[in-house]
């Protein structure tokens, strides 16, 4: 932490020492389990592909020293190391290449079903066996990777494209803005047209109106002039 | 961090595993 000469909030929101170690151990270990499981699998194909070792049986092919212990702990090493690095890549939000070790397993081990099957070490011609499990292999291998780096590709110019789409989808929310307001304005006009002489003539009649009860309570008109007069400015305001 | 530095590590880290893996095999095998 004194390295770095912060204090630890800054050290824990910046460097985080521990993490960057976990992360260079967990794709340091996903890397070495990735390369044991290779160099495993070409020690078994030098003898024919097919070994064993231990049990209670006579066994025809042994496999060569230490090998079964390395395939089996190669692929746990692999699995528990890749957690932590994915587990370290969102914590520190880095690049993350565990995409890759998928297309890496299989086209490594491709390749040796490959070589092994089409130049076999013991002479004899092409094993076919091993040429199609290279081919399915290399496609299990080579299809995710293309997709892996055309995600690459993406997320590395990712901050433009989002805010090429942020200043689009803006655009056209205010274009949508100004479309309803426009509409808005064009409904409202006919109608704000047909009601501007309604209220006036609303406001006329109510006012008319007001004026005669007004009238009739001062004393000014009679009953039956009230009514009269009521009549007419409602049957006026009716007719027209 | 940057991310540049991290893809750094994370270079590393892939050389030095293909390293080390290679000493552990020929460790274990020979």
């Amino acid at each position: 932490m004194g390295m770095w000469g912060g204090t630890r909030g800054e050290v824990d929101g910046r460097i985080r020492p521990l993490s960057v170690f976990l992360l260079f151990a967990g794709l340091a270990g996903t890397s070495a389990a990735l390369t044991v499981l290779f160099l495993s699998m070409r020690a078994v194909m030098r003898v024919g592909g097919f070994c064993a070792s231990g049990g209670p049986y006579v066994i025809q092919t042994p496999c060569p020293k230490g090998v079964a212990g390395l395939l089996i702990g190669s692929i746990w090493l692999g699995l528990i190391c890749l957690g932590v690095y994915v587990w370290e890549t969102f914590r520190l939000a880095g690049p993350n290449l565990a995409g890759l070790a998928w297309p890496a397993l299989f086209l490594s081990l491709g390749y040796n079903f490959f070589e092994f099957g089409l130049r076999p070490p013991e002479g004899q011609g092409l094993i076919w066996g091993w040429v199609i499990c290279g081919i399915v292999f290399v496609l299990m291998g080579g299809i995710p990777l293309v997709a892996v780096l055309a995600t690459l590709g993406r997320s590395h110019d990712s901050p433009n494209r989002t805010v090429r789409a942020s200043a689009k989808l803006l655009a056209a929310s205010q274009l949508a803005q100004a479309a309803a307001t426009a509409a808005k304005w064009s409904w409202a006009t006919p109608s704000s047209g047909s009601s501007a002489s309604p209220p006036p003539a609303d406001d006329g009649v109510v006012g008319e109106l007001e004026r005669l009860a007004d009238l009739r309570r001062r004393g000014d008109l009679s009953d039956e002039e009230y009514q009269a007069a009521k009549r007419r400015l409602l049957g006026t305001s009716g007719g027209a | 961090m940057s991310r540049r530095a991290l893809l750094a590590v994370n270079l590393l880290a892939i050389v030095a595993g293909v390293v080390l893996g290679a000493w552990l095999f020929h460790t274990v095998t020979t």
